[in-house]
């Protein structure tokens, strides 16, 4: 309390209160938005890098193997190289998956199972091998894979060499049997010098050639020396895999420590696309889903806004609470759920009844899922809208003879291009800028196709092994931020200038379509879609989790880690939120400057239409390439990052409650001899209570939601949402879907709760 | 004591809203306003109240110079058109509103909002919202919520504009006494000229950011310094021409062939002057008469007003204006042939405005 008054002291001085709102608006440029937007910077900066790994014919390869299961795990390297019959070496070897030198927890290094390789020559044709090496040094190689997923060319899956047995003085070696069709031989190699030998054709002792023999037994072997195996399995190509190594003594003496290398891993993916390529194809398709969704949802959003507004049916509080589900759902839980339901899922063990299965496109499921997503940002402004516009207008075009549906289009619809603008921007917007939803359906329905937000995610992830991906994602995330703003501002251009409406009337068919049936089968349509195609796979989610089995570790332990973690930021994110941003909006409002007032608003407003992972990105970007405030933790930048896409929410809410509240309130309370802050705490605040309410509650739930942004700054933060697409990632449906359900009603509660707190405080 | 404006100016961008006003308001002096709307006075009350930031000039107020003062320093009360009840407190915590943020003892907070609420007989309704009263209650809670700060000085904006006309009557009167039993210095803005002369002490006409005059509400009614003043205070006939002779009791002015009697003046002979005359001032009779300041033309139209009626005439001098008491407007129809006529000692001259006289008379 001694605290609080001793501030309000300091703050009811002229100048301390000049100079907090001057941090308030210089930690804001500097600190939010230079960030934000800070990747356009880099492009001019690491230009060189960007001709160099994105704008030549250079290759990003997609690598994914099985995950090494065994003890002793150190390292993954992946080898590529234009000549099929390559031994990886130092000279092949492209990207080392490791801790790091202990910067990375090495449980997590090893649950890596795939990866990008960049800077590979567009015209070349790559083969890859990954190995797999242990604490001792010692490597198994992988099965090998021609750039186009071996479809010129792959090896057999290698074999499993067993530990060797002593059979009364013979060594039996025995491994798995080979499954490939075009079987050759197993050729049993093995060497008494050096562990670690590469098989060759001095060290070739056996060759099998039929595929069902998975043993033999080898004489004359030196009873005082460790000899060291591996097996190779040919085709009859004589392309080759090897197996693990294995070592053996006949005399009883001590194995040294460095004899058996890891079980053998399965290179089990490989594609190859020009860097460039794979940013186009991912952008375009950002951008064809965000333009789909976003017209399918205004032609059914302003039907359903009009029913809201206009009929005003006795549930209409209780149909805005759904039409706000996918607000307050985190995306990922809503992303999954949606798959589940729509989607074709390879991974699902236990459907449960009422999934669809319909599709396994992933442009389709985008659409479907985005226009759940982006529903509310839709209906939202266009209620508003329509609430503000007179119906007397309506009533006079009627009195003079209009239909009720050309009064609508003639009178009202072009009266209301400015809710329409705000409604696509923010709709166009959310699509543009999800990225968790967007993973957690991918990753449901096994698809390798992405869109540009998780494209983001994807090559994030992978930059922690591979620095090169840096350039490509920075210009990534400048396409996808200047191309947002184009067709954000585009979209906003065709709005304000469209020749709406036509002027000309059609009486009798206008009439017509005004009356009986078609107005009624227009409400029974809207309402079928909020439910059919809003509602239900949001919740479908419940459904699964309550039917859904075990399949895979049942682990929780990580799941209220992260949940606790994801409500920590999301905590501290809504309180810096409302410091910095309940001031801002008052500077915006009140300023007599209205020149600075008009600037700092759309200043204010650029986060909410930068995506969130290029935004993350970006962010991630400004703090590591800046010398002058120490940031060491990630959490850190994690909070900036969510603070700068939640920033908006609150300073619009402030801004536009007082800019309907009049000054003279405020103006009032002070020549009454109330202090500023006085005036504020007991006159304005208390009247514009509810809307900053509104904003803490959004800023809350988007940051607890939020997976782009997060995953941009740091793959390694396990966000509850993170967590939840990575845990889909791995193919455990039965947790994703529990941890998914979970989430939604922690976030459910968490707003409630909020509530409750601000209802007490009023 | 009281209030000082010294030279003081104020811009909004491009507007000019207050240019080089100085004005002394005594202690319990009640002050009015007066001016059309965007004369500035609105911008007056806020740079008095440190609403609003100067760009040159003083602000001294009880003999101190108060321009860095915040509004909360300066002991001045401002009362918005609309009141500025706050919204979500009851009658009695908007009036307890200023005690408390002063942090006064409770003992004394609760004394002196009964004694106001007392006052402005609202101890009825203590627990109402703003939203629950009328608009003459709305504005007594709100000048409670004024008095219980211990105000020495009330800004009062329009303050009753909002109010049914009958309501105006009484409060106008109840204002001035209010303030004048608690010995408070009143700054009252208004556009209605009979409000001002009524309530008023001193009145200073505001026009374009200027001052115009200052005077007593008879020294502005019976002696307008320029034919605005006399136009707005109560509506006026001009008529414009030169200086045709000047004598100790008169001046004559030729216009177009008429000759207009008036009170005598400093300005030399032959220059371009306009001479008027208050429309309440002038006499109409039916019929031709000859005679000094009498002007024959047709009644074109009668305007029942209440105790006056309005007469247009149309001369061959212009159009014409008169307002004569109803009880005798019996004797007239429209289309009649009359004489209108004027004392010369109500009928002053101006110099001629620089922008010309219906620049000078337009009221926007």
């Amino acid at each position: 309390m001694a605290l609080g008054r001793t501030i309000l002291e300091i703050l009811s001085k002229r100048r301390a209160r000049k100079g907090w709102y001057i941090f308030v608006v210089v930690f804001f440029l500097l600190l939010i938005l230079l960030p934000t937007v800070y990747v356009l910077g880099y492009m001019v900066i690491g230009w060189g890098d960007i001709s160099t790994y994105v704008l030549s014919d250079t290759d990003s390869s997609t690598v994914e193997w099985s995950k090494y299961e065994g003890t002793g795990f150190e390292k993954y390297e992946v080898h590529a190289s234009t000549d099929s019959w390559f031994y990886p070496d130092d000279s092949t070897l492209r990207i080392v998956i490791d801790s790091k030198n202990g910067k990375v927890n090495l449980t997590k290094v090893q649950s890596t199972t795939s990866t990008i390789v960049t800077g590979l020559d567009t015209k070349e044709n790559y083969f890859f091998r990954i190995r797999v090496v242990d604490n001792s040094n010692l490597g198994t190689i992988s099965n090998g894979m021609s750039e186009d997923n071996g479809r010129s060319w792959h090896t057999p899956l290698p074999p499993e060499l067993y530990a060797p047995q002593n059979e009364s003085g013979s060594v039996n070696l025995s491994w798995t049997i080979s499954e490939d069709p075009d079987f050759g031989a197993y050729e049993i190699y093995f060497s008494n010098v050096t562990s670690g030998f590469v098989p060759g054709p001095g060290s070739l002792n056996t060759t099998v050639d039929t595929i069902g023999t998975n043993w033999t037994l080898l004489d004359n072997l030196s009873i005082s020396d460790v000899y060291y195996f591996r097996v190779r399995v040919i085709d009859d190509q004589d392309y080759w895999s090897e197996s693990n190594q294995q070592c053996f003594a006949l005399a009883n003496i001590s194995l040294p420590s460095d004899c058996t290398s890891p079980e053998p891993i399965a290179l089990e993916y490989v594609n190859s696309q020009s860097t460039f390529s794979s940013i186009v194809n991912a952008v375009v398709l950002s951008f064809v889903v965000a333009a789909v969704a976003t017209l399918i949802n205004f032609v059914v959003g302003l039907p359903l806004a009009w029913y809201l507004v206009r009929k005003k049916p006795k549930w209409k509080d209780q149909l805005n609470t759904l039409i706000d589900v996918p607000l307050a759902f985190p995306t990922a839980a809503t992303g999954f759920s949606a798959a589940l339901f729509w989607g074709i899922t390879p991974g699902i063990m236990d459907k449960p009844l009422g999934a669809l299965s319909l599709t396994s496109s992933p442009t389709l499921l985008l659409i479907l899922l985005m226009i759940v997503f982006s529903f509310p940002f839709m209906v939202r402004p266009l209620a508003a809208i329509l609430e503000e516009l007179d119906v007397e207008y309506e009533t006079v075009a009627r009195t003079c003879g209009a239909s009720r549906f050309t009064a609508v289009r003639t009178i009202t619809l072009p009266m209301f291009r400015a809710g329409l603008v705000t409604a696509v921007t923010l709709c166009l917007a959310k699509c543009l800028s999800e990225t968790g939803g967007v993973m957690a359906a991918l990753a449901a329905i096994s698809s390798r196709e992405v869109n540009a937000t998780a494209l983001i995610g994807t090559w994030k992830t992978a930059s922690l092994y591979n620095s090169s991906l840096v350039p490509a994602l920075a210009f990534l995330s400048f396409l996808l931020i200047l191309l947002s703003l184009l067709l954000i501002g585009l979209a906003k251009l065709l709005i304000m200038r469209a020749k709406l409406p036509i002027k000309k009337v059609w009486p009798t068919f206008e009439r017509r379509l005004s009356r009986g049936w078609v107005p009624k089968a227009k409400d029974v349509i809207v309402f079928l879609f909020l439910i059919l195609i809003v509602l239900l796979p949001a919740f479908y989610i419940f459904g699964y989790a309550a039917v859904s089995h075990d399949a895979g570790p049942t682990d929780f332990s990580g799941l209220w880690n992260s949940l606790a973690y994801s409500f920590f930021i999301a905590g501290i994110v809504t309180a810096i939120v409302l410091i910095l941003g309940i001031p801002m909006g008052i500077l915006i409002a009140r300023s007599k400057n209205k020149k600075v007032a008009s600037v700092l608003d759309v200043l204010a407003n650029i986060p909410f239409v930068v995506p969130t992972a290029a935004l993350g990105f970006s962010l991630g970007l400004f703090w590591s390439s800046q010398g002058v405030i120490p940031v060491t933790s990630e959490v850190a930048v994690i909070i900036m990052a969510h603070i700068a896409f939640t920033y908006p929410y609150v300073v619009r809410n402030v801004v536009g409650a007082l800019q309907q509240l009049s000054p003279e309130y405020e103006e009032t309370a002070r020549t009454l001899g109330a202090k500023p802050i006085q005036g504020f705490r007991r006159v304005t605040f208390p009247l514009i209570k509810m809307s900053i309410l509104s904003g803490a509650i959004m800023t809350f739930t988007r940051s607890v939601g939020e997976t782009g942004a997060t995953l941009a700054v740091s793959p390694e933060a396990i966000t509850a949402p993170v967590y939840i697409v990575r845990l889909i990632g791995e193919g455990n449906f039965h947790v994703a879907g529990i941890a998914s359900a979970i989430l939604i009603v922690f976030a459910f509660a968490a707003i409630l709760l909020l509530r409750l707190i601000m209802r007490r405080r009023g | 004591m009281g209030l000082e404006l010294k030279k003081v100016s104020k811009r909004f961008d491009d507007i000019v809203a207050l240019s080089d006003v100085s004005i002394t308001v005594g202690k319990a002096e009640y002050v009015v306003i007066l001016g059309p709307t965007g004369a500035g006075k609105t911008t007056m009350l806020r740079v008095v109240a440190g609403l609003e930031e100067l760009d040159s000039g003083e602000v001294i107020i009880d003999g101190k110079k108060a321009n860095l003062l915040e509004p909360e320093e300066r002991g001045v009360v401002y009362l918005s058109q609309t009141y500025s009840l706050f919204p979500l407190m009851t009658v009695w915590e908007n009036t307890e509103f200023g005690p408390s943020v002063r942090n006064w003892d409770p003992k004394d907070r609760e004394r002196i909002v009964t004694e106001m609420l007392n006052l402005v007989r609202l101890q009825e309704r203590t627990e109402a919202l703003p939203g629950e009263l009328s608009g003459g209650m709305m504005q007594r809670n709100a000048l409670a919520r004024a008095l219980s700060t211990n105000v020495r000085t009330l800004l009062l904006d329009e303050p009753l504009r909002a109010l049914d006309a009958r309501l105006r009557l009484n409060l106008r009167n109840e204002l001035r006494r209010m303030s004048k039993d608690l010995g408070i210095t009143s700054l009252h803005v208004t556009h209605d000229q009979e409000e001002a002369i009524t309530i008023a002490d001193k009145i200073i006409v505001l026009r374009k950011g200027r001052i115009i005059q200052v005077g007593s509400p008879k020294e502005v009614y019976d002696n307008p310094v320029s034919p605005f003043v006399m136009h707005f205070v109560g509506e006026a006939n001009f008529f414009t021409g030169k200086i045709s002779k000047k004598e100790k009791e008169e001046t004559v002015v030729a216009c177009d062939g008429l000759s207009v009697h008036a009170r005598p003046t400093d300005l030399p002979l032959n220059s371009e002057v306009c001479v008027g005359v208050k429309t309440e001032k002038c006499t109409v009779r039916p019929g031709t008469e000859e005679g000094e300041n009498s002007l024959t033309g047709r009644l074109e139209r009668m305007l029942f007003l209440g105790r006056l009626t309005s007469m247009d005439i149309s001369s061959q001098y212009g159009d014409l204006k008169a307002k004569i008491p109803s009880r005798i407007s019996a004797d007239f129809e429209e289309g009649d042939v009359v004489t209108l006529q004027f004392d010369k000692n109500q009928t002053i001259v101006f110099p001629m405005p620089e922008e010309g006289l219906e620049k000078e008379l337009e009221v926007e």
